[in-house]
């Protein structure tokens, strides 16, 4: 009769001899699984290894994001209408398609392109267009020999306030508006030269040159002050006329001289620099 | 002195640790956890994932390697006790029947006499399975695995003498639970 196994324990011998017969061994089980083992799987390449660690959801968003900025880059290179767009987000000037132009004025308003630059429009001082402006208003410090003050202005469509200048043989335009309107851009023509300066630590633009008028429209009969005429306007990289644009705060500033005897660029940036 | 890239950063050099150590591995886990076979081949697959996920910070040669891969097998393989002290329906040790016939199908031995031996090695693998998991490391390293004295020693940074005195104690421990319930 055999023995119970539970009964009369095998001598340590036998033990050591049973424990050493035990040799499992794994199923084809084991082997099916590790077919899929990470070490197996083939390595992407180095760039998309970012991708391989990213969720199927995480990858969607990286995806959207990247279609978004590559539609982005390729509206700003082809589209000009997009180009303008990003072009006023990020700078002062646009260029025109051309260089030449046809804007509408008024006959009689002062704010249009033939009046703007008449003292006569120019008869406030500085504390009261502040007070309509409602923010502090800036003005050369330092005035040069031979440039004087002329008088203030202040244009409620754009909250604008504009100080004239005047000097030997030029005129001298220091326009402030707080930035978010749509005179926070200058349209300025295709070939117009935008070099970029530095007031301070600010960077700022600078054009030279202007629009010309080649043609005006007659004016009507019955022509009232409110009258619109068309004016046909040519870039003129020549013209004695500088423009130079910047941003403090949300303070956008632009000093504009105009004339034959228009200070050099660098004068004009001192300029700049020297408001107080 | 470290190099500067670790070994088993390539997918070739931790597929070769896999080959060559696979069915120690499997044993180890075995030997530790007590089966049955599916749970204890997940643990084999869930120790080489975890080292391959792993494998950056591992500095070493393939000795320091295999220790490396039994350190986590016992850290997975403590894991699954803990789950199967939770759920009480697995708390029975089965020792494979494929494996025991496997170990006498060159024997020449009675039906009889097998059908007791399957008995006393069913025993022995719960008594084995009932002692402490350090002690069963010991005699799963030096039966199981073939290890010797002098291995077990270093790999447990013990004496020699030590081993082999603690190795005699777990046998007399298995003895003496033999008969018991």
């Amino acid at each position: 009769m055999n023995k119970s196994p539970y009964q009369n324990p095998p001598e340590e011998s036998e033990i050591e001899e049973m424990l050493s017969q035990i040799r499992p061994l794994p199923t084809s089980r084991l082997d099916n699984r590790m077919r899929a083992a990470p070490w197996l799987r083939p390595i992407p390449p180095k760039g998309s290894r970012f991708l391989a660690y990213l969720k199927p959801a995480h990858r969607l968003v990286w995806g959207f994001i990247a279609l978004i900025l590559m539609i982005a880059v390729l509206g700003t290179a082809w589209f000009p209408s997009v180009r303008a767009i990003a072009r006023q987000i990020f700078y002062s000037f646009i260029p025109a398609p051309s260089n030449q132009l046809e804007v509408q004025v008024t006959l009689a308003s002062p704010g249009d392109l033939f009046h703007f630059s008449d003292p006569a429009n120019f008869t406030q001082s500085i504390s009261e267009v502040q007070k309509q402006a409602g923010f502090g208003v800036k003005a050369i410090s330092i005035l040069p020999e031979g440039l004087t003050f002329t008088g203030s202005r202040f244009d409620p469509s754009y909250n604008a306030v504009t100080l004239l200048y005047q000097g030997n043989n030029y005129k001298l335009f220091l326009t402030q508006r707080p930035r978010g309107n749509s005179q926070d851009v200058f349209s300025i023509g295709a070939n117009a030269i935008v070099k970029l300066v530095m007031i301070g630590d600010i960077q700022g633009e600078l054009v030279v040159g202007g629009w010309k008028a080649i043609s005006t429209q007659p004016a009507p009969e019955n022509q009232t002050p409110a009258s619109l005429i068309n004016i046909n306007a040519i870039w003129d990289n020549d013209l004695p006329q500088s423009t130079l644009r910047w941003q403090s705060g949300d303070i956008v500033y632009e000093l504009r001289s105009i004339g034959m005897g228009s200070p050099s660029q660098s004068e004009l940036i001192n300029l700049a620099n020297g408001l107080k | 002195m470290r190099a500067s890239q670790p070994p088993l950063q390539d997918p070739e050099a931790f597929s070769n640790l896999y080959t060559s150590t696979q069915i120690i591995i499997f044993r180890f886990i075995y030997g530790m956890h007590g089966g049955p076979v599916e749970e204890v081949e997940d643990l084999t697959c869930d120790t080489y994932v975890r080292a391959w996920k792993g494998r950056g910070r591992f500095f070493g040669d393939d000795h320091e390697a295999l220790c490396w891969l039994f350190t986590i097998a016992r850290h997975l393989v403590i894991d699954a006790h803990r789950r199967r002290k939770t759920h009480p329906d697995n708390t029975d040790v089965i020792l494979d029947d494929t494996n025991i016939d496997a170990q006498y199908i060159s024997v020449q031995v009675t039906p009889e006499e097998q059908a007791t031996r399957h008995e006393q090695f069913k025993r022995l693998w719960q008594v084995l399975q009932n002692l402490p998991d350090d002690k069963r490391e010991m005699l799963v390293l030096r039966y199981m695995l073939g290890w010797k004295v002098k291995q077990i020693a270093e790999y447990l940074q013990k004496e020699e003498n030590t081993v082999s005195v603690y190795i005699h104690r777990c046998l007399e421990q298995i003895r003496q639970g033999w008969s018991a319930d």
